[in-house]
């Protein structure tokens, strides 16, 4: 194992490098500099000259996995371990999303190797150390995690927990035969994607969230408005999820989504501690409500006590003036 | 002593209070200002089965203890005190001589039913002329042949407008006080039985109260609830002290939901900068309401305790029902309080709670007859 | 055929809890509740068995003595059996060990299909699932918001994803991890109360594990506290979105 190898998996989706993993090389970079060791990413299916593009100059190496299609989950792990078994990184990092948390685990097995998953925060302490945070209790808490000898680091990574930088080397790219059989496999028979400038509520920069204030199913309409000009996600509490106004993937909170953006903007959210733990680590709250009192507002940064069916077509129309 | 609720117990009142919390809290508010009996709500919740608990697991019950069942009362008030009203009469005294007295017909066609909420269940006691005062009871149930015949009219029957049979208490021999007193089962359908007029009520609302008019009603023999005649009392009496604590129960049950909501407030609402919970004043009414509280369901549950244990409990029943009610009282009247200009709101639940609370004074016998029973118990015969 | 559903006890949301020991504990109310997405498995498990009466479906659960709670409420909703691999304290935080663990069990009580939820709320992992399957060297599909039979021993999951959605297919044995819409948890019947009431979970032990400790808690912590809320004032929604605006673009540079 050479010390501070980092190894990085990289998603792609329609066939682009998803900003997730973008954001896993870039800390994986500061980890392997701190270290001084090298950082390679690995990549499943074809990759192209605009996929290597998308690694923003950070990786050493690049290892591209050649095979049907992009793998399944038992693919890459009959895949990965027989990579590491060659030579093991020091770390491997991916982004904790749910198609990398379909294999992870089943290569912590593998590799007899407990794994971290859903982290916040690193720090390398000296003698080379590791000490990561996770969110624990839908986030009321965070526990702090110390590698100890033995085995190579898995962790998968939080969306947005870190930022993306860039950097200005080429990697040298190899490619690597992916297994064509693995034990354990799922046929997948279909699969459908969102519709193009849709963004996944865990990635999104920017949330825009409902909930009973907003009066209505036809009331989200604004929000659909308001994420569209402003580029993010619609987000929306349990009960309107419960009521059939939206869809259960746009649930945020403690049975929903976790999502961590630079801004999030509740409207008509009671902040209900199950909803809060969805949202916590969100930079920037804002909060619309009618009644002063609602505990959204203990967990906001800026906040309008107002109704929401006010308060929206006014900021609309406000982005609409100014663009 | 061990004071703890088994483990059983106490997982009975967690799944009941979830089913509560699921099923009854988010419909309370609508069911308070609609004033109207929630059909759906009612055949939702009883299709359970919880209706049957102080009935044999060969009937579809559960022969639950005592303690379960002031835990089951509990918690059904604590969702809303109108729809408790009626649950509780299924469950208990609409059914209870039925279950006693009723022959194997009686029981398949209206006990087992209503166990499941298939039928509506009710027992009428009160008249215009006689609330406590039993003996004044003026309806009347005449021999004729093999039957009964019914006349009179009872008041304040919860269920009464919209039950399908009813135990009625009725004197075979006008004028002789408690011994004339028997209990008959009275169906829907039978002529001369009849709806009166529906009480508009302050408080509990969402259960259908009013007149139940018996106009020459003839029942048959097997009808009498009670294996001798003149003894209604007697019978009565069983459970009387079960009926006590039961209304303690749903006393703990209103007070709970009041001081949870008072709880609430204190910690969000903010007042010169601070959350008021910060205050003494504020903390000091938390603390006596917690306390009185904690107290009312001691009380209550030892009441049910010696129920089980088949030791009397005439007394203790009486002391749990008034405390528990008097502590009712009181606390939302200080949640009202704690929420200072919103507890005059309907928007918010505390002014529910204070107008459900006052038919505790009433129900399941008043203070003031109470007390006197005590007192006399206590000083004993001069 | 028999359905064993992995069932986590964790912490009720009223519970209160606070760092305690100096940083190195939890100490957390006596208050439990069964994790809401294993009890949708079991809500499926007991549909499935609802749909075709020779189903049988077991509960299984790893840990101290409060894990009780979790079964009681499985066999309340419908489970026939409970099994109770006792544990430590502590073991909520360890995915891996939890895995070896309840893999054994499964060995020891049988299994064609199980299901477990797609994560605890209590530790926000989930990692459980798809370890147990790598262990016992069988498929897994996770978030599943469907599961229906496609004939023999085939069966079709549709995993809603959020940004795609996908329909699969495979074979039992297997394991599938509950998502939200894969079944709606019951509000148990007073018979199903009283079969909870009565349960006597058969125990195991957890046989001894050498405990590979690749990581250390080293402590509990809060995340850092927002600062108080900075309410824009005024009577006018318009200005107030404008104000909001402004502060959004110039004091803090978003959007």
């Amino acid at each position: 194992m050479e010390k501070g190898s980092i190894w990085v998996w990289v998603e792609k989706a329609d066939g682009k490098v998803r900003q997730t993993s973008q954001e896993v090389l870039s800390q994986g970079r500061s980890m392997a500099d701190e270290l001084g060791g090298s950082l390679l990413a690995i990549m499943a299916g074809p990759v192209s000259e605009v996929n290597l593009e998308d690694l923003c100059g950070l990786p050493d190496q690049v290892i591209a996995l050649e095979g049907d299609g992009e793998g399944g989950p038992s693919l890459i792990v009959e895949t990965l371990e027989e990579l590491i078994r060659k030579d093991p990184p020091w770390a491997l990092l991916a982004p904790g999303t749910p198609s990398t948390m379909d294999w992870m685990p089943r290569l912590s097995v593998r590799l007899g190797v407990e794994m971290v998953s859903d982290v916040v925060g690193m720090e390398l302490l000296e003698g080379g150390r590791l000490r990561v945070k996770r969110p624990v209790h839908g986030g009321r808490f965070l526990v702090e995690m110390e590698s100890q000898e033995g085995g190579p680091r898995l962790l998968a990574i939080r969306p947005r927990a870190f930022a993306r930088k860039t950097g200005s080397r080429s990697p040298r790219v190899e490619f690597f035969p992916m297994k064509a059989r693995g034990p354990t496999e799922v046929q997948v028979l279909e699969k459908a994607q969102r519709e193009k400038g849709f963004v996944d509520l865990s990635e999104a920069s920017i949330v825009v969230s409902g909930g009973r204030g907003m009066g209505g199913p036809e009331a989200f309409f604004l929000l659909e408005e308001l994420a569209a000009i402003l580029g993010g996600a619609v987000g929306a509490s349990r009960s309107v999820v419960d009521s059939g106004w939206r869809p259960a993937s746009e649930q945020v909170g403690k049975s929903g989504r976790s999502v961590s953006p630079d801004l999030y903007m509740a409207f008509g959210i009671s902040g209900a501690i199950h909803h809060i733990m969805g949202m916590d680590s969100s930079k920037v709250v804002v909060a619309v409500n009618k009644d002063p009192n609602a505990l959204i507002f203990q967990h906001a940064d800026l906040g309008i006590v107002d109704d929401v069916n006010h308060v929206l077509p006014a900021l609309i129309e406000e982005l609409k003036r100014r663009s | 002593m061990d004071f703890r609720l088994t483990e059983e117990q106490e997982f009975f009142q967690k799944v009941v209070a979830e089913a509560v919390d699921r099923m009854v809290v988010p419909l309370a508010q609508t069911i308070d200002e609609k004033d109207e009996f929630p059909w759906e709500l009612w055949r939702e919740f009883s299709s359970l089965g919880y209706l049957g608990l102080r009935y044999p697991e060969n009937l579809g019950g559960m022969n639950a203890d005592k303690v379960t069942c002031m835990l089951f009362y509990e918690e059904i008030t604590r969702g809303s005190v109108g729809f408790a009203q009626s649950v509780i009469m299924n469950a208990l005294m609409g059914t209870h001589f039925l279950y006693r007295f009723g022959t194997e017909e009686i029981k398949k066609r209206c006990l087992l039913p209503a166990m499941r909420g298939e039928k509506i269940a009710t027992i009428c006691f009160t008249e215009d002329q006689s609330g406590s005062d039993l003996a004044a009871t003026r309806t009347t149930a005449t021999r004729e042949g093999d039957a009964w015949v019914i006349n009179g009219t009872k008041m304040w029957i919860t269920n009464g407008p919209i039950c399908d049979f009813a135990t009625v208490l009725a004197t075979t021999e006008p004028g002789s006080g408690f011994k004339g007193l028997n209990f008959f089962l009275v169906e829907k359908g039978t002529p001369g039985f009849s709806p009166g007029q529906i009480i508009h009520k302050m408080g509990c609302r969402g259960t259908v109260t009013g007149e139940l008019i018996f106009d020459s009603v003839r029942v048959p023999q097997e009808n009498l609830l009670g294996e001798e005649l003149g003894k209604g009392m007697v019978y009565l009496g069983e459970i009387l002290n079960e009926i006590r604590a039961m209304t303690g129960a749903m006393a703990i049950g209103i007070s709970r939901a009041a001081f949870d909501e008072g709880l609430q407030y204190a910690r969000k609402r903010v007042a010169f900068g601070n959350p008021i919970g910060t205050y003494q004043l504020i903390r000091a009414k938390i603390a006596e309401m917690a306390t009185e509280i904690q107290a009312s369901r001691l009380m209550v549950h030892y009441a049910a305790w010696r129920i089980d244990q088949g030791l009397d409990c005439r007394n203790e029943a009486a002391m749990a029902k008034m405390f528990a009610t008097e502590v009712c009282l009181k606390v939302v009247d200080e949640v009202t309080r704690i929420y200072g200009a919103n507890g005059f709101a309907q928007e918010y639940a505390p002014q529910r709670y204070f107008r459900d609370a006052r038919f505790l004074l009433y129900g399941g016998g008043t203070h003031e007859i109470l007390k006197d029973f005590l007192g006399r118990q206590i000083v004993g015969k001069l | 055929m028999h359905i064993a559903v992995l069932v986590k006890t964790v912490p009720d949301s009223e519970a209160r809890m606070e760092i305690s020991d100096g940083g190195r504990g939890l100490r957390v109310e006596e208050k439990w509740e069964l994790n809401y997405f294993d009890a949708i498995a079991v809500e499926k498990a007991v549909k499935i068995k609802e749909a075709f009466p020779q189903v049988k479906v077991t509960a299984i659960a790893y840990g101290p003595r409060y894990v009780l709670e979790g079964l009681r409420k499985a066999v309340a909703m419908g489970a026939d059996e409970a099994v109770h691999v006792e544990g430590k304290e502590g073991s909520w935080l360890y995915p891996l060990r939890a895995a070896r663990v309840l893999s054994q069990a499964l060995r020891d009580v049988g299994f064609h299909l199980i299901l477990c939820g797609r994560k605890a709320t209590d530790d926000d992992s989930g990692q459980v699932g798809p370890m147990v399957a790598e262990f016992l060297g069988i498929p897994h599909v996770s978030w599943a918001s469907s599961l229906e039979w496609d004939g023999g021993d085939s069966l079709v999951a549709v995993r809603d994803l959020g940004d795609h959605k996908e329909k699969v297919r495979f074979s039992l044995p297997a394991l599938v991890t509950a998502h939200k819409g894969l079944a709606e948890p019951r509000v148990p019947t007073i018979q199903g109360t009283m079969r909870g009431m009565r349960m006597q979970p058969r125990k195991l032990q957890a046989a001894e594990e050498p405990g590979t400790e690749n990581w250390k808690l080293v402590r509990f912590a809060e995340p850092p506290r927002r600062p108080q809320v900075r309410i824009i004032e005024g009577d006018d929604p318009r200005a107030k979105a404008r104000e909001l605006l402004r502060i959004l673009r110039e004091e803090m540079s978003l959007l």
